[in-house]
């Protein structure tokens, strides 16, 4: 089990999977903005579990933005 | 004095203050942290359960 | 009455001397051409709009200042040679842009707006986390702050005007200003021009050194990172408080601009959202707005003439590239030192043209290898590079009129 988690610190711009759907670590999975740059979060293999966060929410580096299974 | 001698001065003072620095904020971080371990420790079980 | 007088912005044409009058027309168009590009993105659309604007206007729109005698000519936008008191008075209430130039830009204030604009948007905590590499790479990019100086000096130019042209190559707007009004009176609206011009150009420019400097395999490295430590805010004010006072301890001459960068990150660290909101939409967005126009406004076709123009020119473009290769050979320094687990791509963010400079890297990077992010450690080194081009300045400022 292995998490989606936000490679740099910013806002969550795009979020571009749902719940129960199937992921593989070529998705681009969120979007989060930092520095006025758009950066792409990929995805992990697995389900997905749980989305923790809601477009315009401010993540940390390395939060979790998603729970894969 | 020669040219190229005043800007290497001023780069090896540059390398120098910002090596100070660099160490200053070692030190600093280290100093902060050993004056607060009751924050730390209440940031830490924060941490632990977010 | 003749036909001059009637259109005296045509007119104005035939009463100046011919390279005045050619100056005018080619600055017209590189007016046009800015916001042109500026609006494709190619430069810095913030600065370049109205910088190009200005531009085209002010060698438009020019007319006799003395109605029919012919002799005086100019305009009523703002004059920047200006010294006496009462002349000055006069002006400030006829020329539209005078008090802002006179009241903000002469005397530094905008470029330390620009500065605390920039302190609030900064994240100074990966250079916390990594001091000594964001030093290091910070203090590699100031190659070009310090070689150009020799250089200028060999081309000719005194001491106070290689040192301007020379910090230059610290990428920071603000600084370039402040030590060409400081150093060199005379010819600080050419240098702060072509520092701005230039640094709107590293944004299109720097790729190009990149990808000439580093092997594709090596802009893709991912940094391995050891566990992240946690830095507070409270770590980062207590920094900003300390920095601010022992570099303005330092180098008093530049302790306007420590002020304002370190106040402008404190308050983004303490977390008041008004204060916040007041720096980085007002104070940031007008103060770079004014500073565009005025820039712009500064390029009068008369101003500009002078024979120094083409050495600065260069001068300026070696600094710039000068410090990219230096940033890029730290780069390759942390990259060794590291045992290679570190992306040299890095190393131009040492350059600090915040956050240009880092999100240029971070974009290399990403076209090298879509899975690797380095925007966190180019940030640090990028903020590092603020804190060392102002080492150097304050150096700079502080030691060449002991020299004189």
């Amino acid at each position: 089990m292995a998490n989606i988690t936000s490679t740099v610190a910013g806002k969550v711009k795009e979020i571009n999977i749902s719940v129960g759907q199937t992921v593989t670590e070529d998705d681009e999975a969120f979007i989060v903005e930092a520095m006025k740059m758009e950066n792409v979060v990929y995805g992990e293999a697995g389900v997905v579990k749980d989305i923790k966060v809601k477009v315009g929410d401010s993540v940390e580096e390395d939060a979790v933005l998603a729970v894969i299974e | 004095m020669n040219n190229w001698l005043i800007a290497f001065e001023i780069y090896f003072l540059g390398f120098i203050i910002a090596v100070v620095m660099a160490a200053m904020i070692k030190v600093m971080l280290i100093v902060i942290r050993r004056l607060s371990p009751p924050e730390k420790a209440a940031e830490k079980n924060e941490g632990g359960s977010a | 009455m003749n036909l001059a007088d009637l259109f005296q912005g045509v007119g104005t044409f035939f009463y100046q001397e011919p390279k005045i009058a050619i100056a005018r027309v080619v600055l017209i168009f590189l007016g046009i051409f800015l916001v042109y590009l500026g609006k494709k993105g190619t430069l810095e659309p913030l600065i370049m709009i109205p910088m190009g604007f200005g531009m085209s206007a002010v060698n438009a729109g020019v007319l006799f200042l003395d109605g029919q005698k012919h002799l005086e000519i100019g305009t009523i936008f703002m004059d920047p040679l200006e010294t006496d008191t009462t002349g000055l008075m006069d002006i400030l209430q006829i020329d539209f842009l005078q008090p802002i130039y006179t009241f903000t830009f002469s005397n530094g204030l905008i470029a330390c707006l620009v500065f605390m604009g920039i302190g609030v948007i900064s994240d100074v905590g990966n250079l916390l986390r990594f001091p000594f590499t964001s030093m290091l790479i910070a203090m590699f990019a100031e190659l070009g702050t310090i070689l150009t100086f020799p250089i200028a000096r060999a081309m000719g130019l005194s001491l106070g005007e290689a040192a301007s042209i020379a910090v230059v190559g610290g990428a920071d707007g603000p600084m370039v200003l402040f030590t060409s009004m400081l150093l060199a009176n005379d010819l600080f609206v050419p240098i702060t021009i072509i520092a701005y011009l230039y640094l709107s150009l590293c944004y299109g420019g720097y790729p190009f050194l990149i990808r000439l400097l580093i092997p594709k395999e090596l802009r893709g490295v991912a940094v391995k990172s050891a566990k992240k430590t946690d830095i507070s805010s409270k770590e980062k004010i207590i920094f900003d408080v300390v920095a601010c006072t022992l570099l303005c301890l330092l180098f008093p001459m530049a302790a306007p601009l420590f002020l304002c960068f370190f106040l402008g990150n404190a308050i983004k660290e303490s977390g008041v959202f008004k204060y916040m909101q007041l720096l980085e939409d007002v104070f940031l967005y007008a103060s770079t707005f004014f500073l565009g126009l005025l820039l712009g406004v500064l390029c009068e076709g008369s101003t500009l003439l002078d024979p120094l123009i083409l050495k600065l020119l260069v001068l300026g473009m070696l600094a710039l590239a000068l410090a990219g290769v230096g940033g890029i050979i730290g780069g390759y320094v942390v990259y060794f030192i590291n045992g290679k687990k570190f992306n040299p791509t890095i190393g131009i963010a040492g350059v600090s043209c915040v956050p240009t400079t880092a999100k240029v890297a971070q974009k290399e990077v990403q076209k090298a290898n879509k899975r690797v992010v380095v925007l966190q450690y180019a940030m640090g080194a990028c903020i590092c590079g603020v804190i060392t081009s102002a080492i150097l300045t304050g150096l700079y400022v502080s030691i060449i009129p002991l020299l004189q």
